[in-house]
């Protein structure tokens, strides 16, 4: 969607705020809700984390969206009830569930290395070297195509292998596996004479997000 | 406490260990160094952080990295093969304690504690359903607050400055030569490693959320992820640059990486001069977590450290 999240590209959006080195977590909450949602295991957060409303993004830290994304989505796949987040406390009609990650599995867990590449044999439709454009689609929910992309001609610098198109949903009759392509882009492609000749900008595609030039 | 809080160096803290083991106790080998030892230090490596924390509420940095030292050194349950566990405590400690003596940034929202509030209803309402265990989640906030870390990163790189056939495996295929010295992780599906050079120079960013290389570098700084530097890191990288205090030359090539899908990228810096004689475990002390997303360079050790 083409949320305040798709920031690629635009100006008056504050400081960079660069310290050298921060704490890891800043307050002891962001840690659990970092760690919550490690452990609940509900798949990406992202699609819910770009549904808050603009001045709301903008004006919360980085966990609170965390946060925020992670309530929605536990009310929307059904493991918790608004009106259980309001109380505080379960439903004493609701089953009790047995925890998806106990200690011992939580020391290895973040050293396990997800495997989203498929293992699918399918016909790439582009080849290293073509040139390619980005189209001009402007989905409404979720999608890793940032819009500066879109109308802009690049060259295809490697084939990274098949993966489900995030715009499509994990698991679902129409999820869709399909070729993902580094792409190269000048920068006076993306952004015109105010960048430099030598300059340029290297990002993922997947192949529903690109036409042949 | 009283007497000269002396910084502990990694020297130090294997002669301290070699003391330790020939079984001499604790204080007098503290003494022996001029060093300091924590309150109560424990075998397990994670509670010898837990108990410096605790330390640290009244610490100078030097007295920290005193008795981070000492604990490391008393740890048994941590080989002295490399520097690694006392390299990332004592960068734990030196994040921890600079953090300390700073304000909260612009960019860091300041947060009301009602939120602190709403984050422990929400886990209490999940472990009343059974949903989540509180020691798991305890063991996941250790595990990225003590074991994840730019660290990590730090050794790939030096590894790949002092060993030409790694640097090129690690070129060819960043997650199987950063699991050759055993990374690997969230984030690490496709570990691409861009190197830069005199005349290239890369740059990482996540322009959509927060994409960063987690088993090299942990979790990313609050101004990687700011509003700021995700909007102008692609159109104006020279400039972002340039405000985090590295100009490039005009001939220079800048590559902007926008991480969106499953790649996560690490920059292999420039070896900087005079560090030929370095030794590995040296030459990863060098190496920044700055200098490994692009921000930076490193810099050569007759610069102080400083980039």
């Amino acid at each position: 969607m083409n949320g305040i999240h798709d920031m690629g590209g635009m100006e008056g959006l504050g400081e960079i705020g660069y310290k050298e080195s921060e704490p890891i977590f800043h307050e002891p909450w962001e840690g659990r809700v970092h760690a919550l949602a490690q452990a609940l295991q509900l798949g990406s957060r992202r699609p819910y984390i770009e549904r808050i409303p603009a001045p709301d993004y903008l004006r919360m830290s980085y966990y609170e969206r965390w946060y925020t994304a992670l309530v929605t989505q536990l009310i929307e796949s059904g493991v918790i009830t608004a009106t259980e987040v309001e109380s505080g406390r379960a439903d004493p009609a609701s089953m009790k569930a047995t925890p998806a990650i106990t200690p011992a599995v939580a020391r290895e867990l973040l050293f396990r290395t997800p495997k989203t590449e498929q293992n699918i044999e399918l016909t790439p439709r582009f080849r290293v070297g073509d040139r390619v454009r980005g189209r001009n689609i402007h989905p409404t929910t979720h999608t890793r195509m940032p819009r500066y992309t879109r109308g802009k001609t690049g060259v295809v610098a490697r084939d990274r292998g098949v993966f489900i198109l995030p715009d499509s949903e994990q698991g679902s009759a129409e999820s869709k596996p399909q070729h993902v392509y580094l792409i190269h882009f000048t920068a006076q492609e993306l952004w015109g004479e105010r960048t430099s000749g030598h300059d340029s900008l290297y990002i993922d595609m997947w192949e529903d997000y690109l036409e042949p030039a | 406490m009283v007497g000269r809080k002396r910084r502990m160096t990694l020297s130090k803290i294997k002669s301290a260990k070699q003391l330790l083991d020939g079984g001499m106790p604790p204080r007098e080998v503290a003494n022996n160094l001029g060093t300091l030892i924590p309150r109560s230090i424990d075998g397990c490596r994670l509670q010898a952080v837990k108990a410096l924390r605790e330390e640290q509420k009244s610490a100078s940095v030097e007295h920290f990295h005193s008795i981070a030292g000492f604990a490391i050194a008393n740890d048994k349950s941590l080989p002295f093969n490399s520097s690694t566990a006392c390299d990332e405590i004592l960068y734990l400690g030196k994040n921890n304690m600079s953090q300390q003596n700073s304000d909260h940034g612009q960019d860091h929202t300041d947060v009301p504690s009602e939120q602190a509030l709403r984050v422990k209803a929400l886990e209490s309402l999940l472990v009343e359903k059974g949903l989540v265990d509180p020691a798991a989640l305890d063991v996941l906030v250790d595990t990225f607050e003590t074991r994840v870390g730019p660290r990590n990163g730090a050794q790939v790189v030096a590894r790949a400055w002092v060993d030409p056939a790694y640097k090129q495996r690690l070129l060819d295929d960043g997650t199987a030569a950063i699991a050759e010295l055993g990374f690997s992780g969230g984030q690490g599906e496709k570990l691409t490693v861009v190197e830069n050079t005199p005349s290239v120079h890369n740059v990482i960013v996540c322009t959509l959320c927060s994409c960063y290389p987690w088993p090299v570098l942990g979790l990313p700084p609050t101004w990687y992820k700011s509003s700021a530097y995700r909007s102008r890191t692609v159109m104006d990288p020279r400039g972002v640059l340039s405000e985090l205090g590295l100009e490039l030359p005009d001939d220079v090539e800048v590559r902007v990486w926008d991480s969106n899908a499953a790649s996560r990228y690490l920059v292999l810096p420039e070896r900087p001069q005079g560090t030929e004689s370095m030794s590995e475990a040296d030459l990863a002390m060098l190496v920044t977590r700055d200098a490994m997303i692009g921000v930076a360079k490193v810099a050569s050790p007759s610069m102080g450290g400083v980039s």
